[in-house]
């Protein structure tokens, strides 16, 4: 049915597409939460060296305190001091499991202090921003005290401090392999469509072929390839590029036919009557078209990675001691099987942020795609 | 090949306007589109989109090219300003054969041959502002740089009836005329002397329409343009046009001044058109000439002439010969064997 | 000329709105006329006059949300007889009356038809639906309403898809299968616009023929006026939700009383008339000046006045009546008095 119910005239207001698809973007309340999440979970990775009291590895090797956990914080001690701090933890042992359990030691009392650098604590040292070097730490407790927010690890490694530098990589892999995706895909597309013919048939068949490349098994081989003394956070960045070199071609597909269909649009024509050069044609008139597109297969794209990254990681090919990501502390879990979750259900704190991540992602990406939809704009 | 005295087909065939200087000359223009089927995408066949058209536009006049859809007309359009490369035929603009030029040497006649296009909401780029469309041509060929650019997309706002201020908004904030007239702007930034006007008031509301055919009217006075003024229909265009070209089905079917093809068709295809349009007034009653059947395939054109499936005059030698295009009567042109008709 | 005879459908005040993000569109805003059995009735206008909403309504296809008709009734006298307000019914109610007592064609034939079923099927598919054939008798129906819109070999055609038909084929089709049951009024909307010029004659042809065979009515929503002059025994002219002017078709043609459709009648090239003569300096077509107006800021008068060249301080003010102007020739416009002097001077 052509007829049409009549398309309102807007009022003569002078916005750009960009700031209507702003406009209809903040009127989506799910994708509001989303940004606003997102936005807490990326200062997160920003400021993790100032925010987790210990270092990424930093751990005691001669009072080790394996599987502690969460510290308790009082506020008020007993001669009435006002303010946060902690007690000692000492090692017990329960008569009837005969395993290790920690109690409070009331006779050490060390106050949570904030603000404070750490000197000659090579381990809490980070760069600010990544810039300067600094060992500002929001909160810590000194020694012998221990904060364990959320625990620790077998190693006893403070997990708070671990899930705030994991979420660097889990947060940034993403972001990394989807822009790595979207470059490969948008010049292999836009060459394919721009210039057809013999081109365009041999990219479209090359997208075909990877496509049915097992990418598991791929990946697993790739791994494997190399040797186990390698930089473990340069060849996870490898695999993590392999990802995205096998997974260009769904885009490509979509950027060829965007490309295809617009080119034959009234206004390029308009331009090519102008005397408009190839390069101009795609860089001011093709390309602008498919960023719609490219903007709403980034947002839904990254959350893809972010979980295919726990999920390398959880199996034992992705992320690798001594480095943290999410996918790798929620391998931890995995130790001691039920009983272990049972007791120690801290462990599976890293997993609720990559439920968070990606979460906020699909609802931003869900916003972003209602948005740049006319026909979804309220 | 036909036993009727016709032009010898070639560089002889010229159809030439009555008087005047020739700006264009179109010389046996042809596009084929390659149809591809089977495995390897072999060509299987080809649409003739058009199939050789020779006509030439004198310097100032007004030109109308008229036929149904899948006559080609569009095409033609294109193909003259190569953003169609034509498969064959020539294209002397000003005695060169732009045709044959490369794309560098191409840009610089760009700035001669502009177009304007049907569809004032496919033929704006929607994520640039006004300015930026106007200005794009100047951008391109370095006309007017700096401060004076924006003056003269302001003096351009004015020319067609739109206000300076308009020039920071974007198309979607302007109605189907408006936009219209941005597209006209647009062309005329290079100052061209040729304009190809594609359809340009078909979209518009009936009430709109008149507002686009006086401005291009005072603009091609004004400016001295000549204009190929494609429609569909004869209404408009043998209103504003010194003469009318009629296609049919990817061919040249007759061409005569205006107001010789109006009163004087002379081709059974152009009158059954003439006849087709419903006339405004409803105390007017005439017998109407209504042609059966659709228009065929432009992969699978008949023989002969291809109007001859529809056309009531038909013999059977229709069938086998291909009409060429002959004068008539002084600057009157048509493709049909028959004169014992019309 | 015009018959008047009884009234098939009656339109009294309706009020069909858009509620958008902008405000609310007042697309059909209180929208007054009638239409006599056997008659036809052209409905004018331009993009975003009300026409097609107009149309809409009285199908009760208006989607809704976001429209609503908040006001006004359609009567309808169906095939039985009984007098019904469209806007009351049920949407069970209102199933049984389209495509049986009303049918509609619309402008694009290949998107109103289903691709993926023959011609037949689908008009099999009503015959059954509303007349209770079976499926063999109905293919019947089907092959004979072919043959009755002029499709050669209907035997054949009725198993083929929409695709492998032309667009003058389809809207033959579409034709077929909104007469299939024999409508009391067929609503026509912008049924030619998408075909050439020759396939237009046709099918405007087919449908005069037709209405003469069967006796429907019909409700003719256009642009074009020359279709109008040819279809039409009266004219409804809408702009800005309203109807600015009704009449018999020759009187509307020949003396409008609303500046909107005169101006409509002089901005149009009429075929054969005003054909440029060489050597003299060419015609002028008068534009009605400015643009159609937005549907969501209208005039507190008259919607036409800011292009209107008649128009005076009280058209400011508020919307101007319907006038009747006699002979059933109503006008909205407060100086259609004078117009009507000019012309008798002319004409005297």
């Amino acid at each position: 049915m052509t007829t049409t119910v009549p398309t309102p005239v807007r009022k003569p207001r002078s916005q750009s597409q960009w700031s209507i698809v702003w406009s209809q973007f903040k009127r989506n309340p799910l994708a509001r939460v989303g940004l606003g999440l997102l936005g807490l979970l990326y200062l997160m990775a920003i400021l993790a060296g100032f925010l987790a009291p210990y270092g990424l590895t930093e751990y005691s090797t001669t009072d080790r305190i394996s599987w502690a956990p969460p510290t308790p914080i009082h506020w008020r001690d007993a001669q009435g001091h006002f303010g946060p701090y902690v007690n000692g933890i000492r090692r017990d042992i329960d008569m009837e499991t005969f395993r290790d359990k920690y109690v409070e030691d009331t006779s050490v009392t060390c106050p949570v202090k904030f603000f404070q650098t750490h000197p000659g604590m090579e381990g809490r040292t980070y760069r600010f921003l990544g810039f300067i070097p600094t060992s500002l730490k929001l909160f810590s407790v000194d020694a012998p005290c221990k904060l364990y927010l959320w625990g620790s690890d077998s190693y006893g490694r403070d997990q708070f401090s671990r899930v705030m530098y994991g979420s660097q990589i889990s947060l940034s892999i993403g972001i990394i392999a989807s822009v790595l995706t979207v470059i490969l895909g948008l010049i292999m597309g836009g060459i394919a469509g721009y210039f057809r013919g013999l081109t365009d048939t041999l990219i479209m068949r090359m997208v075909e072929v990877l496509s049915a490349i097992p990418e598991l098994f791929l990946l697993i081989t790739l791994r494997a390839l190399f040797p186990l003394n390698a930089d473990p956070i340069l060849v996870f960045y490898i695999v993590i590029g392999i990802l995205a070199v096998i997974g260009w071609g769904g885009l490509a597909r979509i950027v060829r036919g965007q490309i295809l269909s617009s080119r034959e649009q009234d206004y390029v024509q308009a331009a090519t009557a102008l005397g408009a050069s190839d390069t101009r044609i795609i860089a001011k008139h093709l390309l602008p078209n498919t960023a719609t597109y490219i903007i709403i297969f980034l947002s839904l794209a990254i959350p893809g990675f972010i979980l295919s990254e726990s999920g390398l990681s959880f199996i034992g090919i992705g992320i690798v001691e001594p480095y943290a990501s999410w996918g790798s502390l929620l391998k931890v879990a995995q130790d001691g099987g039920f009983e272990s979750l049972d007791a120690r259900p801290w462990t599976l704190i890293p997993g609720v942020f990559i439920v968070l991540a990606v979460l906020a992602w699909q609802f931003v990406g869900d916003g972003l795609r209602d948005a740049f939809d006319p026909r979804r704009r309220r | 090949m036909t036993t009727i005295a016709t032009v010898a087909p070639g560089a002889g065939q010229r159809v030439v306007p009555a008087t005047g200087e020739t700006l264009l000359d179109v010389q046996n223009l042809e596009k084929f589109f390659p149809i591809r089927g089977g495995l390897l995408s072999r060509v299987v066949g080809n649409v003739k989109a058009v199939n050789d058209v020779s006509f030439s536009i004198g310097r100032g006049e007004v030109v109308g090219l008229v036929g149904e859809s899948g006559s080609g007309k569009t095409t033609a359009g294109r193909a003259i300003l190569r953003l169609i490369e034509p498969t064959g035929g020539q294209v002397l603009f000003n005695g060169t054969d732009i045709t044959k030029l490369s794309k560098g040497q191409m840009r610089d006649y760009r700035r001669e041959m502009q177009i304007i296009f049907q569809d004032p909401f496919a033929s704006l780029n929607p994520r640039m502002t006004v300015a930026d469309i106007i200005g794009e041509a100047m951008q391109i060929h370095n006309l007017n740089p700096g401060k004076q650019r924006i003056d003269r997309i302001a003096e351009l706002l004015e020319k067609v009836g739109l206000r300076p201020e308009h020039m920071r908004r974007y198309p979607h904030e302007f109605s189907g005329g408006q936009r219209q007239r941005i597209g006209i702007a647009r062309a005329l930034a290079v100052n061209p002397s040729f304009i190809v006007a594609d359809e340009p008031v078909s979209a518009l509301d009936v009430s709109i329409q008149a507002q686009v055919v006086n401005l291009l009217q005072d603009l091609q006075e004004e400016l001295g343009l000549t204009v190929l003024f494609i429609a569909h229909d004869l209404a408009v265009v043998e209103y504003i046009c010194d003469r009318i070209i009629v296609m049919y089905l990817g061919r040249v079917m007759e061409i005569a001044p205006s107001r010789e093809l109006n009163n004087n068709p002379k081709h059974p295809y152009t009158e059954a058109l003439l006849s087709a349009a419903p006339v405004p007034d409803p105390t007017v009653k005439r017998q109407r000439i209504i042609l059966e059947g659709d228009i065929p395939s432009p992969i699978n054109p008949p023989s002969g002439c291809v109007f001859r499936t529809r056309c009531r005059y038909a013999i059977d030698d229709c069938a086998k010969i291909v009409p060429e295009l002959r004068e008539v009567a002084p600057g009157h042109f048509k493709a049909c064997i028959r004169d014992d008709i019309l | 000329m015009t018959p008047q005879g009884e009234v098939l459908l009656a339109v009294n005040g309706l009020k069909t709105y858009f509620n958008t993000d902008d405000g609310v569109v007042k697309s059909v805003d209180g929208v007054t006329f009638h239409i006599n059995k056997g008659e036809t009735l052209a409905v004018v206008g331009e993009s975003g006059s009300g026409k097609s909403v107009t149309s809409l309504s009285i199908m009760r296809l208006i989607p809704m949300p976001p429209g609503q008709i908040v006001d006004g009734e359609i009567l309808f006298t169906g095939k039985d007889g009984v007098q019904k307000n469209i806007v009351k019914l049920s949407e069970a109610e209102m199933r049984k009356i389209r495509g049986n007592d009303i049918s509609m064609i619309f402008q694009e034939p290949m998107t109103s038809l289903n691709p993926v079923y023959t011609v037949g099927d689908q008009i099999a598919e009503a015959v059954m639906l509303h007349q209770g054939k079976n499926k063999k008798e109905a293919m019947g129906v089907a092959a004979d309403m072919l043959r009755f819109v002029g499709i050669p070999a209907p035997e054949k055609r009725v198993n083929e898809y929409p695709h492998q038909m032309s667009g003058g084929m389809r809207q033959r089709v579409m034709i077929a299968m909104a007469l299939s049951c024999n409508p009391a009024l067929l609503i026509a909307d912008e049924p030619t616009t998408a075909l050439d010029v020759t396939i237009q004659a046709q099918i405007l042809d087919l449908m005069r023929k037709l209405q003469r065979d069967i006796g429907m009515s019909i409700l003719f929503i256009t642009h074009n006026l020359g279709v109008v002059a040819e279809m039409a025994d009266r004219v409804v002219v809408m702009y800005g939700g309203r109807v600015v002017e009704e009449g018999d078709v020759v009187e509307i043609f020949k003396a409008p009383r609303h500046p909107y459709t005169m101006g409509l009648l002089n901005s149009i090239p009429r075929p054969g008339e005003h054909v440029h003569v060489p050597g003299q300096p060419k015609g002028r077509l008068e534009a009605i000046p400015g643009n159609v107006p937005n549907p969501l800021n209208l005039p507190r008068g008259c919607a036409f006045e800011p292009r209107c060249k008649f128009a005076v301080e009280a058209c400011r003010e508020a919307v101007p009546p319907l006038f009747d102007t006699g002979n059933g020739h109503m006008a909205r416009c407060i100086r259609w008095q004078e117009f009507e002097q000019v012309q008798q001077e002319v004409t005297a």
